[in-house]
């Protein structure tokens, strides 16, 4: 057994006792040699099989067949995967050239300590996910405890290790997070982010600074603790793993409210520490990133081996699309959302679209000079935008230009009537005539009918609860519920906010200060709705943060934002001004929030553009 | 006190249970459990025996019928951060060393 095994693969027929009885026998390298038709042939999938020995890594564990397609089960370990994963990326980031030398003090000791323990708690509390994932971990066993703790203390040395040797320079590849995510396969976890925590908790050791006040932020999660503690909402985190609990209890809160805290601690760190950032080059690498996305994510659509490589070596959350038509369209007629390797094709379009914008304003500020293969690298973004179908998107870039041209380059009237007819078409052409066509009073309660739809009907949620009465009482506040409706109706949100809101139930000081951050346990457990087709994000990330923080706390950060921007858009604005808007119109109706790559980029443009910065070059 | 290996591999220990005495008397006879579901042990060289008791099952579980699958992949594990730690002390002692011996260029 294992990979000294001197057995021969066979060629893999509908006959697969052969497979059966050989399991953990035969290398994937030998498997394919044998059988170089699941290289390309797209009814083979090969997938990852996590829960196996550590003697089974990378030897075939089973083949099945439903239907034509064949699933080829490859044998992972959770435990090898740490450390080969660690490895391989600790690699590739050293490729990088260091900025600054590593520092090693008692504090930084502390962190890495602090950090370990707290990652590995969060193991221990969502028991529920690594059962299935670890095979055979002993979770009352303190020798487990120990050898677990020793090996996430590792990867927290190595992940701080590189942003250490790497701060002054690393936002400039913030893009590449798009491309390598850093998801552990078989984990719950993002080696990317125990970097952040380690620096988060050093930045609160050392210069007692956090970026909130830390006593008004223990009492957030206190009060998130608190409320969660008696209850136990379990939640697949799907395409969200990495950056999300997948259990909602009291203890699950505290500990994610925690690496939340010390991940934006740890990437404001970052932040002080750029000493200048060129944006050509921050450009330059998000169209590098878009055109590796777009190629990579093509070839594992095509062909199953590359699909299941991607997944494993850029530590995605999930696997790629295997649709290799990028033009594809449904039965009636819409086209599909082709999302290439990463988990979302609403974010990977804004990211796109972020490039296109950013070159568009580069260029008309003249800070950069056109080239011939800036032709071909903006083609393949925009095709990119394209096929994700990412109409907001498309929409926002035509509203931020507009913006830009009337702030800064453009003076003359008509240009301004031309940019607002543009907006306006695209809007119409966007959205589609035929939509134009249903009554206001339609349109105004399409959220609510879309909740009372999904909803079961034998247990209403609160919010839809009082939806309902607010629209039968006609109370005055329906009137901003209907304009968000009819919002959502034309950005074709009507049914993803409807099912949000059939399932948010909040008791008062849920409604006020949320029920903790990072956490949809209890959204998609505590009530029962009708069954929908897949698992359902609620697509805009002001309604993520009102369930995780509150209307409180998402109101007073909605009016920090909104009003810095607006003051920083007034007083003579730079270009992370109109990055900032663009990413807000998005985040309206989009989940980005919830990934850390989008994230990180985000708060990153929205630092840099309430701060008037004399860094940016 | 609970054998982990025994739960197990035998399932949870039946109430008010007391570990017969059994030692190596030849005499003893295991009386089948209708109600225990038949479970099959393996030693560590691959043999394999079928036990059709609790008490049965325990009795060859702490006689070394205790094998299974992933048993040993803490102890794997433990090897492979002895490693990692060692290989990483190495490096940064190998660093020192380096960063000791080479000349200091005076400003």
């Amino acid at each position: 057994m294992g990979i000294t095994s001197d057995i021969k693969p066979e060629k893999i027929t509908s006959d697969l006792r052969f497979y059966e009885i050989n399991t953990c026998e035969i290398s994937i390298i030998k498997f394919l040699i044998e059988n170089p038709n699941v290289i390309y042939q797209d009814h083979y999938k090969v997938k990852f099989n996590d829960y196996s020995l550590m003697k089974c890594f990378g030897l075939i564990t089973g083949i099945d067949q439903i239907n034509d397609e064949f699933y080829i089960s490859v044998g992972t370990n959770t435990f090898l995967n740490l450390v080969y994963l660690t490895l391989i990326w600790g690699f590739l980031i050293s490729l990088f050239k260091k900025s600054n030398e590593y520092f090693f003090n008692l504090k930084f000791l502390l962190s890495l300590l602090s950090s370990a323990l707290l990652l590995t708690w969060t193991v221990y509390i969502e028991e529920r996910f690594y059962v299935k994932n670890v095979y055979f971990f002993d979770f009352e066993s303190m020798q487990y405890f120990i050898q677990l703790f020793i090996l996430i203390l590792f990867i927290c040395i190595v992940s701080s290790y590189f942003l250490t040797t790497r701060l002054k320079t690393f936002i400039i590849f913030l893009p590449f997070l798009y491309l390598l995510i850093g998801v552990i396969s078989g984990t719950n976890f993002n080696f990317f982010i125990t970097g952040f925590v380690v620096l988060g908790i050093y930045r609160f050791l050392k210069n007692d600074k956090f970026w909130i006040s830390k006593y008004y932020y223990f009492f957030l999660l206190f009060l998130w603790t608190n409320n969660a503690y008696f209850k136990n909402f379990y939640v697949d985190p799907d395409k969200i793993r990495g950056f999300t609990s997948s259990l909602f209890s009291g203890s699950s809160v505290l500990a994610y409210g925690l690496l939340l805290g010390f991940i934006i601690n740890g990437s404001l760190y970052i932040f002080e520490h750029i000493e200048k950032f060129d944006v050509a080059t921050y450009l330059k690498n998000i169209l590098s990133c878009s055109v590796l996305i777009l190629f990579l994510g093509y070839l594992g659509s095509s062909m199953p081996v590359v699909n299941f490589l991607n997944y494993y070596y850029f530590g995605l959350n999930k696997y790629g699309i295997n649709r290799s038509n990028l033009f594809g369209v449904n039965e009636w007629g819409e086209r599909l959302a082709w999302r290439g390797q990463f988990p979302s094709a609403e974010t990977i379009g804004e990211f796109f679209g972020l490039g296109l914008l950013l070159y568009l304003i580069l260029y008309l500020k003249n800070q950069i000079i056109f080239k011939k293969i800036d032709l071909l690298l903006i083609g393949i973004s925009f095709i990119g935008l394209f096929v994700s179908n990412n109409r907001a998107a498309l929409l926002s870039i035509f509203i931020c230009l507009f913006i830009f041209l009337y702030k800064e380059k453009v003076k003359l009237k008509s240009i301004n009537y031309v940019m607002v007819g543009i907006i306006f078409v695209t809007f119409v052409i966007l959205v589609g005539l035929n939509n134009f066509s249903y009554s206001i009073d339609f349109l105004k309660d399409s959220l609510v009918n879309q909740g009372v739809f999904y909803s079961s009907g034998e247990t209403l949620s609160s919010s839809l609860n009082y939806l309902v009465e607010a629209r039968d009482s006609n109370k005055i506040i329906y009137g901003l519920i209907g304009f968000i409706s009819i919002v959502g109706f034309f950005v074709n949100r009507s049914e993803l906010w409807g099912i949000f809101i059939s399932r948010y139930d909040p008791e008062f000081q849920e409604l006020i200060f949320g029920s903790g951050v990072n956490n949809f346990g209890q959204l998609y457990g505590e009530i029962y709705i009708n069954p929908t087709y897949s698992f359902l994000l609620p697509h805009s990330s002001i309604l993520s943060y009102l369930l995780f923080v509150g209307i409180l706390n998402l109101s007073i950060v909605l009016i920090y934002l909104i009003t810095n921007i607006y003051t920083r858009l007034k007083n003579g604005p730079d270009i992370f001004v109109y990055l900032a808007i663009y990413v807000f119109l998005n985040l309206l109706k989009s989940d980005s929030l919830l990934y850390f790559s989008s994230f990180m980029n985000y708060l990153f443009i929205f630092y840099f553009a309430i701060k008037k910065d004399k860094r940016l070059v | 006190m609970k054998n982990k290996d025994v739960v197990f591999l035998c399932g949870d220990y039946p109430e008010n249970h007391v570990t017969p005495q059994i030692g190596n008397d030849p005499n003893f006879v295991f009386i089948n459990d209708p109600l225990f579901d038949q479970v099959r042990l393996f030693d560590s060289d691959g043999n394999t025996v079928l036990v059709n008791s609790f008490i049965e099952c325990e009795h060859y579980v702490n006689g070394t019928w205790d094998y299974f699958p992933g048993k040993n992949e803490i102890i794997y594990l433990g090897w492979i951060n002895s490693f990692l730690f060692f290989s990483l002390f190495s490096v940064i002692f190998l660093n020192f060393i380096i960063k000791r011996r080479r000349p200091k260029v005076e400003n």
